[in-house]
Parts: structure tokens; C-alpha cells; sequence
């Protein structure tokens, strides 16, 4: 009951935000310098196209009424029609979408499975060579541009060592997991290098607490202390650390799908700018936004259950 | 002037920390130094080497590390170790040009929000809730789909953009500060509103904007590089780090691995350079441990 109710007040706090994401969306358009139907069509435009164009885009009409029709079609779910394959952008999304939540499903998965155990590692042998070591690591991860770091993988893992494809999405479950490891990854290594600092430091500070102590004193093992205790009270921190960094695991996803030719939402965005497909670019963004909010519901949730005190 | 004396412990402890010796300061030394040496080598660039950025040599294209060519050439015969060198004037600016805009927006909105409060904070963390409602590269790209490609605008769209996280930092700061004593004071003494936020205020809390800095110009470039990857950044022949590895990459199946792995090298340094930059001021003004 606690958590439904603290689900709805969740959704409620969005609406502001959902409203602001559908003003920028909105407004995107009028960044294009000069008039971008005249740009859309090119200087050889016949005058009759340009004002179907115009009136098939809405732009005849004031802005703030441009707005409510821009709403009123979002509530249809109608995001517009693709300047460029002359289909309806939500089709075309939903048709990429897959591929995005498979990658930063993926991405997220393996962030997860790199930062705990060397967070451990490092919290444990704290100042010593170990932890100088993945300390040093995650400053040069931080450092290195993601694409570039994909590039390596391509060279060393797929190019001479011939175990992983290069590019491409695979079929079926295990074959996607295979095409998808290179590329998941790149993805996660940098979120992980700023996982591994927090839960570096949280996992020091529980060790602290004198609930540790008791445990000790109780007789527990090292590793059920480590296990029950420690590592559950510092997940919390790092799930919030997760939630704020969403934004950049999706947005990770952008560069990488372009880079291993992976047929989602990023790669989709950026093959229609260079169409100067307008709508299309507006309602990918639109669902990116939509995205980072929904997986940031999930990270609460994920708080509320990990931390039973919460009763939000 | 007793108001300069009622100014919080922790702008005292910076003076003190500041009075250590740099090198006692590793990170801050080794960071300093990298940046000037690739500052260095930007500069001298035409000195340093007998080739420009746009020069074609086909005769001599897509050779590897050599004597004349010590990183190699690329498809167009130019040499890399060049357009090495010129492409950090480029990245360097990515780096350091866009942050700097964002930092005084930032600074300026966040300290302005803080210390009036009321409507104007208020709006402010609305436009802030829905800006990181986005991820920040999608709306980068997106800005920039609308722009066109190009530096400048790689510039605009990171300027709309990235001043949210100074601002957020900086409001959270003068929220505490503006009901300290010294503010008090400098107020009943009828100082005007600005010269309590820039005389007394900001020198009090940007410390933590001013390590974020650092940090922030990692991602710039970061962004900056991977945003010019996606050909959405400085355009052909420009020499600029990200598009090298664009234009190198599809050479890597023929294994010329110099073209993608050298100037994501160059991208490496100047990030950790930042990055130490960053670690040595957080040590040195103790950011950790304000209050």
C-alpha cells in the first residue's frame, strides 16, 4: 500500500516535468535558422509545396495553437509523419526501440557485474597496491571517449582475436547477448568506473558502523558481514548514483549503436539528421526523455524495496 | 570591515592550504604540467613539424609508423603526428571554451535563484528538472540537428545546455550562505544586492564550481570529441581529434590501427590532465570538507 502510494506520488511530482519535456520537444523546431519548410524542400520548391508542407507540419498557424495541436496529437500517440520514409514517426521508433532497452538493459547488467566485486576489492584492501590500482583505473576510464574504446575492443576482439562480431544485433536471446557484449561493454565501462568511486567509498563508510561490529562480535563470517550487511547497506547509495547517471548510460547508448551498427533509436536519430528528418528528430528525443523518466521510477523502486526503512 | 573577518572558517582553511607548497600537491603538478605541455605543442605545432594539418600526399598514404612519419599517414597521406598537434588547439577549446561559458551562466543564475529565492528559484529548478529529464547528449544532438553541424554550434548547444549543473551547485551553496552572519552584516550595513553576491557571497561558495570546472571539461571534450565521431562537430579537412577516429575507422579492418588509436591517445591525456587538475584542487581547497 506504502509503495503504491508512494508510486503515485511519484507520478504526480511528473507531470510538471512531463509538460516541460513536451515544450522543449515542441520548440526544437524553432531553432532550424530561417524556415524550415524552405529548408526541408530546398530553394527549387514550388510555392503550392511549401504551403503543404507548411500546413501538414502546422507552422500556418500561431505558435501557442501549434502547441495544443502538438499535444493533442501526443495524446493520440501520434508523433508526427517522417519527412524522410514517409511513415509515421511511432512506428518507426517503436520498430528501433528494442534494440536501445536491449543495450542499456545490457549495458546497465554488466556496470553491475564489473563495479561490485572490484568495489569490494578496493574497500577491503583500502590505501594498499590493489586499490591504488583500480583507483588509477577508473580515472583513466573516466578519461578515455567511449567510441574510441569501442574502436579498441573492434580491433583487438573482433578483428584479431576473431571471438566477437563487429556490428550487427543477432537473433534469438543467445545470439543477441553474443552481438551485443562488445558493444554493452563499451557502455559500461565508463558508467562503471563512476559506480566503483561510490561504492568504494559507502562500502568504507558502512564498515564503520556499529552494526559491523556486532556482527563480528556475533561470529558471522567475513563474507556473510561483507554479504548481508555491508554490501546491502551500500548498494543504496549506488542505486542513486545509477539514477542520476541514466541519462548518461542512455545517452552512451547513442554513440555506440552508430559505432557497432546497431539498429536503434540512436542510430536512427542520427541518420535523420543528416535527412533533415525534423519530426523524426523531435519524437526520438521525445522517447529518450521518456525513457530516462521511466528507468528513474524503477530506480526508486529498486530503492524502495533494497531499503526497507524507506516508506516513502 | 568587520565583516570580511565574520567570513566562515572554511575560506581561512583555503588560504592556509593555499600557502602549502605545489609540490606537495602531486595530482595538481602532474596535471598542470601535461596541460601545458599539450598547450605547448599546440601552440608551436608549425615549429614542431615539416607537414600542415591539410597537407595530401597520395603518394604516401596509409603508411605506417616510420622515421618521417613517427604516428603514420592517413588515407589522404597526411601525417597523423600533425594533425595530432593541430587538432588539440580544436580540442583543447572544446574543452575549455564551452565550460567557461557554462560556468559563468551557471554561476550567475545559481547564485542569483539562491539569493532572491521566491519565483525566480522556483522557475529556475523547473527549467533544471526537465533539462536533466533529457540525457544531456541526446539534447546536444538534438540542438545540433536543428543548428546544423559545425564547432560554433557544438559550442551554442553545450552553452543552452550545460550551465544547469553549475547553477544547481552554486543555488545549493548561497541557499546556506545567504542567512549567514557576514551576509547579515554586509545587509545592515546597506550594501546593494550585487555587491553582497559578488563581494561577499560567491567568494564564499565557488569553490565547489570551480573543481566541478575541472571535471566538466573531461565531459566537454568527451561530448565535444564523440559529437564530432558523429560528424556533427567541425567538418571536413579540419584536424580535430574525434573526427580523426571517424575518418580512421573504417581503416581498421585493413589493420591500420594508427589512424584511431593515436589521437584517442591524445583525447586520453588531455582528459586525465583535466581530471588530476580537478583531484589536486579538490585537495587543495578541501572542498570535502565545507560545511
Amino acid at each position: 500500500m506504502d509503495k503504491l502510494g508512494f508510486l503515485g506520488r511519484r507520478l504526480l511530482q511528473l507531470v510538471p516535468v512531463a509538460v516541460g519535456i513536451t515544450i522543449v520537444v515542441f520548440l526544437m523546431l524553432r531553432l532550424i535558422p530561417g524556415d524550415p519548410v524552405r529548408i526541408i524542400l530546398g530553394s527549387r520548391a514550388t510555392p503550392e509545396a511549401i504551403a503543404s508542407l507548411q500546413r501538414s507540419l502546422g507552422l500556418d498557424k500561431p505558435l501557442w495553437e501549434q502547441y495544443i495541436l502538438f499535444l493533442g496529437n501526443l495524446a493520440r500517440g501520434d508523433l508526427g509523419m517522417s519527412l524522410l520514409y514517409r511513415q509515421p514517426v511511432r512506428a518507426l521508433v517503436l520498430e528501433r526501440l528494442p534494440a536501445t532497452l536491449w543495450l542499456v538493459a545490457y549495458s546497465a547488467v554488466l556496470a553491475v557485474a564489473i563495479t561490485v566485486p572490484l568495489a569490494i576489492v578496493a574497500a577491503r584492501r583500502k590505501d594498499r597496491a590493489v586499490d591504488q590500482v583500480i583507483r588509477g583505473g577508473t580515472l583513466l576510464t573516466l578519461a578515455m571517449p567511449s567510441f574510441w574504446v569501442g574502436i579498441i575492443f573492434m580491433m583487438f576482439f573482433s578483428l584479431r582475436l576473431d571471438i566477437f562480431p563487429v556490428s550487427g544485433l543477432g537473433e534469438g536471446v543467445r545470439d543477441r547477448l553474443y552481438h551485443l557484449f562488445l558493444p554493452s561493454l563499451t557502455v559500461a565501462l565508463s558508467l562503471s568506473a563512476i559506480l566503483i568511486r561510490s561504492l568504494r567509498s559507502s562500502i568504507v563508510a558502512v564498515t564503520l558502523a556499529d552494526f559491523v561490529d556486532t556482527a563480528r562480535a556475533k561470529g558471522l563470517t567475513e563474507r556473510r558481514i561483507m554479504l548481508k550487511h555491508i554490501l546491502r547497506n551500500a548498494l543504496i547509495s549506488t542505486v542513486t548514483i545509477l539514477g542520476v547517471n541514466i541519462g548518461f548510460l542512455i545517452g552512451g547508448t547513442v554513440v555506440i549503436e552508430n559505432l557497432f551498427a546497431i539498429p536503434g533509436l540512436g542510430a536512427l536519430m542520427l541518420s535523420s539528421i543528416s535527412g533533415r528528418d525534423y519530426p523524426m528528430v523531435q519524437g526520438i528525443t521525445l522517447v529518450f526523455a521518456v525513457l530516462v523518466v521511466a528507468v528513474n521510477i524503477l530506480t526508486d523502486l529498486t530503492y524502495a524495496i533494497i531499503d526497507p526503512r524507506v516508506r516513502l | 570591515m568587520a565583516t570580511i573577518q565574520a567570513a566562515p572558517a572554511a575560506s581561512r582553511a583555503t588560504i592556509r592550504d593555499a600557502s602549502r607548497p605545489l609540490w606537495r600537491n602531486p595530482s595538481l603538478l602532474m596535471g598542470a604540467t601535461l596541460l601545458a605541455i599539450v598547450a605547448g605543442l599546440a601552440i608551436f605545432a608549425p615549429l614542431l613539424t615539416p607537414y600542415g594539418p591539410i597537407d595530401q600526399d597520395l603518394l604516401n598514404a596509409h603508411k605506417p609508423p616510420s622515421w618521417a612519419h613517427p604516428f603514420g599517414t592517413d588515407n589522404f597521406g597526411r601525417d597523423v603526428l600533425t594533425r595530432v598537434l593541430y587538432g588539440a588547439r580544436i580540442d583543447l577549446m572544446i574543452g575549455l571554451v564551452p565550460t567557461a561559458i557554462t560556468f559563468v551562466t551557471g554561476v550567475l543564475l545559481g547564485a542569483i535563484a539562491g539569493y532572491y529565492g521566491g519565483k525566480i528559484d522556483t522557475i529556475l529548478m523547473r527549467v533544471v528538472d526537465v533539462a536533466v529529464a533529457f540525457p544531456f547528449i541526446v539534447l546536444l544532438i538534438a540542438i545540433i540537428a536543428m543548428l546544423g553541424p559545425g564547432l560554433r554550434n557544438m559550442f551554442i548547444a553545450i552553452a543552452l545546455v550545460g550551465w544547469i549543473s553549475y547553477a544547481r551547485i552554486v543555488r545549493g551553496e548561497v541557499l546556506v550562505a545567504r542567512n549567514a552572519e557576514y551576509v547579515l552584516a554586509a545587509k545592515t550595513l546597506g550594501f546593494g544586492d550585487a555587491r553582497i553576491i559578488f563581494g561577499h557571497v560567491l567568494p564564499n561558495v565557488i569553490t565547489p564550481a570551480i573543481v566541478f570546472f575541472m571535471s566538466d571539461a573531461v565531459l566537454n571534450i568527451l561530448l565535444g570529441t564523440a559529437l564530432s565521431f558523429l560528424g556533427l562537430g567541425p567538418q571536413a579537412p579540419t584536424a580535430e581529434w574525434g573526427r580523426m577516429i571517424q575518418e580512421g575507422r573504417q581503416f581498421i579492418v585493413s589493420g591500420e590501427w594508427w589512424m584511431t588509436t593515436i589521437p584517442g591517445l591524445a583525447i586520453l591525456v588531455v582528459g586525465v590532465a583535466f581530471s588530476l587538475i580537478g583531484d589536486g584542487l579538490a585537495d587543495l581547497l578541501r572542498v570535502e570538507e565545507r560545511v
